[in-house]
């Protein structure tokens, strides 16, 4: 097993016992980096990027243990690279962002040790104050626990004594409510006081500019705000303070005036037109995806969004109450460089307070000027934050957003659904064309074929007509013919001589049809059938 | 199928030209008739050929379109 996976194993089996995510034990990267510098010492371990001395004061005996490779008797399991791996996102990606990101982790220690990515010099002043306690806890104190870890006189030293209760203080995170009193703005620090509403209580409170700046509300005195701080003594005038992390405007009324105010700048501002929002890209695919891991915005969005093979490329973030405006914008940050074709931000629904990071001046113009369209689902049907007005596409709730970027493909699916019948249809009458035509075709040659038939056909049938007349007129002449024959036959003059009738002649040879025309002695000429004889009339 | 054998738009065009001849013929001229329609009954039987092979690829790809999970 090589270090980094015992690393992480452990990483994982500590954030068991103390119901954390991994990440927030140690990030993944300073694991990385562990493994890579084998720090020897709790200095060495202090050197790595993303462990400050809290975290050396709980787990950095441990660690060194590890990294000196002595068995610390964790249980193998699971690391939160493959957890990660084992959902449906992107996964290089979630893993990337996760790291990159270091989640809420990072801004959990820049708490603290003064770390965000805004530089500046109350920054580093800040960690020299724990330079500082680093030395005496190398000495005496449990800076975690403010457990004295050895005497070297009976009693502390009043520095010592104020290591002892900042190590405690700094364990409560508060949450205070307060109205804003005397404010001074110095370059880097904001100070001012909070006093009780109730019982005239008054704190002493510091809030670095950038996380002012961050908190987009603008102090003023007699308003009533909530600040997230730790308490700590400042060593030099032994004054209690709040350390402020992040400052909100308390009530409903008063953060409904903000928007409000916020709402009509931006509008002055011309941030809301139509004219300035940007067309959501057609059948997008790779899809950009701020909001918590936690939330149940992240399903609702992800199971509406349908099958079409989208690339989610997942950014893990805060997205409740006025903290996790640092987060949102450093999730934009690394989105702006992730290629995206639309960037979607979605949150569940809620009061005005826990949606406030996205009624955020800072966060609002960064939506506006993000390099690709983005999609805001945030909140109920009722709820409207500046930047769902602000976003290319804003709609209500991560539902709605789903369907957004669902639209052009479905569009499109029906259109080929359409588009197959079209075809089909049309190819089928190109079919049916071509079959008609060929049978057409066929009939008619065949057709030619019938009209020569019976063009000879007709032909034969006149002609056989002419033959019948022309026989039957042949027969006719043959029936004239004989009968002309019998008729001749039967007047033949020969005929009567054979029967024995004789033609007589007298002496010149003319017929004898009258006795009157002969005398005695005359001689007459008889012919008979065969032949003739001359006879004399003797009376 | 032969390479130099026509496709179907060229046998449909080729089959038209005979129809035409026969449908512009006034007088009888039944030796040439033949002759057209011999090629004709040819082309007939092959476009009816290359007709199947197309419906049957037509089917087979409108059954994949009906399978794919649009």
């Amino acid at each position: 097993m090589t270090l980094l996976q015992k690393l992480t194993d452990w990483q994982k089996e500590q954030a068991r016992i103390e119901s954390l995510e991994g990440y927030m034990v140690l990030p993944f990267k300073s694991l990385q980096e562990i493994s890579r510098t084998l720090p020897k010492n709790n200095t060495e371990l202090l050197a790595v990027k993303g462990v400050g001395p809290v975290k050396v004061n709980k787990y950095g005996k441990t660690i060194l243990n590890i990294v000196a490779g002595k068995d610390i008797g964790i249980n193998n399991s699971l690391n939160n690279i493959q957890e990660l791996a084992g959902n449906s996102f992107d996964d290089a990606d979630v893993i990337n962002n996760f790291l990159g990101t270091g989640g809420s982790d990072e801004v959990e220690n820049n708490f603290f040790s003064g770390k965000i990515d805004l530089k500046n010099e109350s920054v580093f002043r800040n960690e020299n104050v724990f330079e500082n306690n680093v030395d005496n806890f190398k000495n005496k104190i449990d800076l975690e626990t403010g457990e004295i870890l050895s005497f070297e006189n009976d009693a502390l030293s009043v520095s010592e004594a104020l290591d002892v209760c900042n190590a405690s203080l700094i364990q409560n995170r508060l949450r205070v409510q307060g109205e804003v009193m005397r404010i001074d703005f110095r370059e880097r620090v904001i100070y001012f006081t909070l006093k009780d509403g109730e019982d005239e209580s008054v704190v002493s409170c510091l809030i670095f500019r950038n996380n002012y700046e961050l908190s987009g509300v603008s102090l003023t005195e007699g308003v009533e705000v909530i600040v997230e701080a730790t308490a700590e003594i400042y060593k030099l005038t032994g004054r209690l303070s709040l350390k402020a992390s992040s400052v909100e405007l308390a009530g409903e009324g008063a953060l409904k005036k903000a928007y409000e105010d916020l709402k009509k700048k931006m509008d002055r501002d011309g941030l809301f037109s139509s004219e300035r929002k940007r067309e959501i890209k057609k059948l997008p695919q790779r899809i950009g995806l701020i909001t918590s891991r936690d939330g149940a915005a992240i399903g609702d969005f992800t199971t509406n969004l349908g099958s079409y093979g989208f690339k989610i490329i997942f950014c893990h973030s805060s997205v409740e109450g006025q903290k996790a405006v640092g987060e949102i914008l450093s999730a934009l940050k690394i989105m702006s460089e992730k290629n995206l074709d639309l960037l979607v931000i979605v949150r569940g629904g809620g009061s005005l307070e826990s949606l406030q990071a996205f009624n955020n001046e800072k966060i609002v113009r960064a939506v506006a000027d993000f390099s690709v369209p983005i999609i805001a689902g945030i909140g109920h049907e009722q709820d409207e934050t500046l930047t769902t007005l602000v976003a290319d596409g804003g709609v209500s709730t991560p539902t709605a957003a789903a369907r957004i970027v669902r639209e052009s493909w479905d569009l499109a699916k029906e259109n080929v659904g359409q588009q197959e019948s079209f075809l089909l249809g049309s190819f089928e009458n190109i079919l049916l064309d071509v079959k008609n035509k060929l049978k057409n075709s066929s009939e008619i040659m065949m057709g030619f074929f019938d009209q020569v038939n019976d063009d000879f056909e007709n032909k034969v049938g006149s002609l056989k007509n002419c033959f019948d007349n022309l026989g039957f007129k042949i027969k006719e002449i043959k029936n004239g013919i004989k009968f002309s024959e019998k008729f001749l036959q039967q007047n033949d003059p020969e005929r009567q001589l054979k029967l024995g009738y004789l033609i007589v002649r007298d002496k010149n040879g003319e017929i004898l049809r009258s006795v009157k025309g002969v005398g005695e002695g005359d001689v007459i000429e008889l012919e008979l059938g065969d032949g003739s004889v001359n006879a004399e009339i003797i009376k | 199928m032969k390479k130099d054998k026509k496709n179907l738009s060229e046998s449909l065009k080729d089959l038209d030209e005979i129809v035409d001849w026969f449908e512009e013929r006034d007088e009888v001229d039944v030796e040439g008739g033949l002759k057209k329609v011999k090629i004709g009954v040819k082309l007939v039987s092959e476009i009816k050929k290359q007709l199947k092979d197309v419906e049957n690829e037509f089917e087979e790809a409108k059954k994949e379109l009906g399978d794919g999970n649009l």
